[in-house]
């Protein structure tokens, strides 16, 4: 380790220009583009839950704020962060938030699932992504968990890449805010 | 079918470059429009820039690689188009580490493309798509993280949702990075098939499937044909405590030694008695593996198992002692391979027996999971033996100390190799995380060696993700769904900046 620091020291900089013009460039384009794009909404997708009945996302978007979070059973960050969702859920559901959560377990084992489910007491919608469809959509680097909070106007706000200690009050916060704020017009919300 | 976008060279990045310009620009434009009004034309997506400084034995072996991934969907209405580009540059491809499956991709690549239809009543996609049916017994084409391995089919695939049936038809092209890395030559497989689900009464169901494929094969030069079909049946809270499946699937291969069959026979109840759920497992495969299939597996699914010669079952306990914070997992199996019967010669089975037990418990700041897994070929008198804890203790707001400890053991009666790692890490964590973590690796008491890392994620706003590691990861062997891959190792520095729109 320390003759490696030593090599890298001596090295400086000096990595050559093309990786550095490139990292340049890609720093560019991402300071450049929300200057012409704005925050979005998520697709609707339609997912099979746990006792195959469909469920579709358009029945939620636009009316309530939505937690979609995908996991996977052997995923530790996971486990550690679902029972402070189901919390959260529990706390909020009157006021027209709502968890839906997408397991990433390969089909093979899906008799685990279940289990799971219910050994940690987890009454939110638990939906199955056979094809991986939502999570190429939503979640294109396959990370996890993996939160996507949107609002009540369906507008994608932000993003939960992985479970550190204390993001559940982040979370908790900011759902919070977006309750707040005003339902849109027509909206069917949990409470009405 | 689906011959993939690649491009390469000078052009190839010009046009790469006007490519995603033609696309980004418009849909940014057209969005800006419509912001006052209803909105309708939506983009969505992720970039992310990776870099690495890999230090190599000797500073000749030292080598970089940049990394850049553009994932955005374009949705309309019932339309969503969906774009994943990656452009890669290495200092020197042929330093790169084997088990970067990266390196075996050209420099500029449309990796998925697609145009996804999505109603109540259809579900249609063009492009690049994963795919599965039922447990993963007659197909099962995924991201593989375990393997390392993210090679969709190129093609089209559609559902269609009745009230009472769902029906599945795709068909396309799968490329296979690892026999095209081995070889230098272009493997490319086809597959196609269907599959039907009726909804009965009461949650129940009934389905078959068939899958066609056409293999392509390192030697001799052509393609090995694998029909199967599989028929599934099962249902939910059945009596409100019992869910049931039962799947059974057959496998004929045509190659360039002749025909082979095989089966898979597969069977799951599981029943919920209050803080209590048991699941009962039966498998019996016989030469059922091939290459687009993932059966339920026959043990642990955080180990490694093969899937052509195996049967046996398996029980599977939970138990949720909420009065003292922990789950209690504990596993039991026993499997048996048919070789033993067939081999007059009284060749050796593969009688294996296998248990674990997992506990989990969470006491106020202190998150602690340990386990051990113990495997025996009874036969051949191997041993295997997993052992793990890892303790989490939150200090304050958002700051952790984090020890775990890990330990493999693989025995016979010729040889015994124990591999332990031991770590311990800080994080802090006021806006991100800056984590400090030191490990320490035994291999049989012969050799040991020590690891130091510093590792600093930031995130300046809530859309962007700064990752910053300094220093060596020890790699090492990590499992899903019964498949294993070993990480490997690195040292030197890694980069990575996320953005998501």
């Amino acid at each position: 380790m320390i003759k490696a620091t030593e090599r890298w020291i001596a090295r400086g900089w000096d990595f050559g220009a093309r990786p550095i013009s490139l990292m340049v460039a890609a720093i560019a384009l991402t300071l450049l583009l929300p200057t012409v794009l704005q925050a979005a909404a998520p697709p609707d997708f339609r997912l099979k839950d746990l006792d195959g009945k469909w469920f579709s996302l358009n029945d939620h978007l636009g009316s309530e704020v939505i937690y979609v979070d995908f996991w996977a059973t052997w995923c530790v960050p996971c486990r550690r962060e679902l029972p402070h969702l189901e919390k959260i859920f529990r706390e909020f559901r009157k006021e027209g938030f709502t968890v839906i959560s997408i397991n990433t377990d390969p089909p093979a084992s899906r008799s685990r699932i279940k289990p799971f489910v219910r050994r940690y007491h987890l009454s939110f919608p638990t939906l199955l992504d056979p094809d991986n469809r939502v999570l190429d959509q939503l979640n294109p680097t396959r990370e996890l968990p993996y939160g996507v909070l949107i609002d009540r106007e369906g507008n994608i706000v932000r993003v939960y890449s992985g479970y550190r200690s204390g993001d559940e009050k982040e979370l908790r916060s900011e759902i919070l805010r977006l309750l707040k704020q005003p339902k849109p017009e027509g909206a069917q919300g949990a409470d009405s | 079918m689906g011959e993939r976008l690649r491009y390469s060279g000078f052009t190839g990045r010009i046009l790469l470059v006007v490519w995603m310009l033609l696309i980004l620009l418009p849909a940014g434009l057209i969005r800006a429009e419509e912001t006052g009004g209803e909105k309708k034309f939506q983009i969505f997506g992720q970039s992310s820039t990776y870099w690495e400084d890999t230090d190599g034995e000797n500073s000749e072996d030292d080598y970089t690689k940049f990394k850049q991934l553009l994932a955005f969907n374009l949705r309309w209405s019932k339309f969503t188009l969906g774009v994943q580009a990656e452009y890669l540059d290495y200092s020197d491809r042929e330093l790169a580490n084997p088990l970067d499956l990266d390196r075996l991709h050209d420099n500029l690549e449309a990796r998925k493309y697609f145009l996804d239809y999505s109603s109540d009543l259809l579900s249609a996609r063009l492009g690049t798509f994963f795919a599965s049916f039922g447990r993963g017994m007659t197909l099962y084409v995924q991201k593989n993280e375990s393997l390392g391995l993210d090679e969709p089919i190129h093609g089209a695939m559609g559902t269609l949702r009745l009230k009472h049936f769902d029906i599945t038809a795709l068909g396309g092209d799968v490329t296979e990075p690892i026999l095209q890395n081995q070889y230098d030559r272009t493997f490319s497989d086809t597959v196609r098939g269907g599959r039907i689900l009726a909804r009965l009464p009461r949650d129940l169901y009934l389905g078959a499937s068939w899958v066609d494929s056409s293999l392509a094969r390192f030697y001799p030069k052509g393609n090995d044909e694998v029909h199967l079909w599989s028929i599934e049946g099962g249902g939910a809270s059945i009596a409100g405590f019992l869910d049931l499946h039962a799947e059974w699937a057959e496998i004929d291969r045509d190659g360039a030694y002749g025909s082979k069959t095989g089966w898979g026979k597969y069977v799951s109840a599981t029943g919920y008695f209050g803080p209590l759920s048991l699941l009962l497992e039966y498998k019996d495969y016989w030469n059922f593996e091939y290459r687009y299939n993932l059966p339920p597996s026959a043990g642990s699914e955080v180990e490694s198992y093969t899937h052509d010669d195996v049967r046996g079952p398996r029980l599977l306990m939970t138990a949720d002692v909420a009065s003292l914070g922990a789950i209690l997992t504990g596993s039991y199996a026993e499997f048996d391979s048919h070789e033993r019967e067939t081999s007059a010669g009284g060749r050796d089975g593969d009688h294996q027996r296998e248990w674990y037990l997992r506990l989990e418990e969470s006491l106020g700041p202190v998150y602690l999971e340990t386990g051990h897994f113990k495997r025996r070929w009874t036969d051949r008198k191997i041993r295997q033996e997993h052992t793990n804890a890892d303790l989490h203790l939150t200090v304050g707001q958002r700051n952790e100390l984090i020890a775990g400890y890990d330990k493999r053991i693989e025995a016979a009666s010729y040889f015994s190799l124990a591999t332990s790692r031991s770590y311990l890490a800080w994080a802090l964590s006021p806006h991100g995380t800056l984590s400090l973590r030191y490990a320490w690796e035994d291999r049989s008491q012969v050799a040991s060696e020590n690891f130091w890392a510093a590792e600093l994620e930031y995130l300046p706003t809530a859309a962007v993700v700064l990752n910053v590691f300094f220093g060596e990861d020890p790699g090492g062997l990590v499992c899903a769904g019964g498949q294993c891959r070993e990480e490997p190792r690195f040292k030197g520095l890694r980069t990575s900046l996320t953005w998501r729109f």
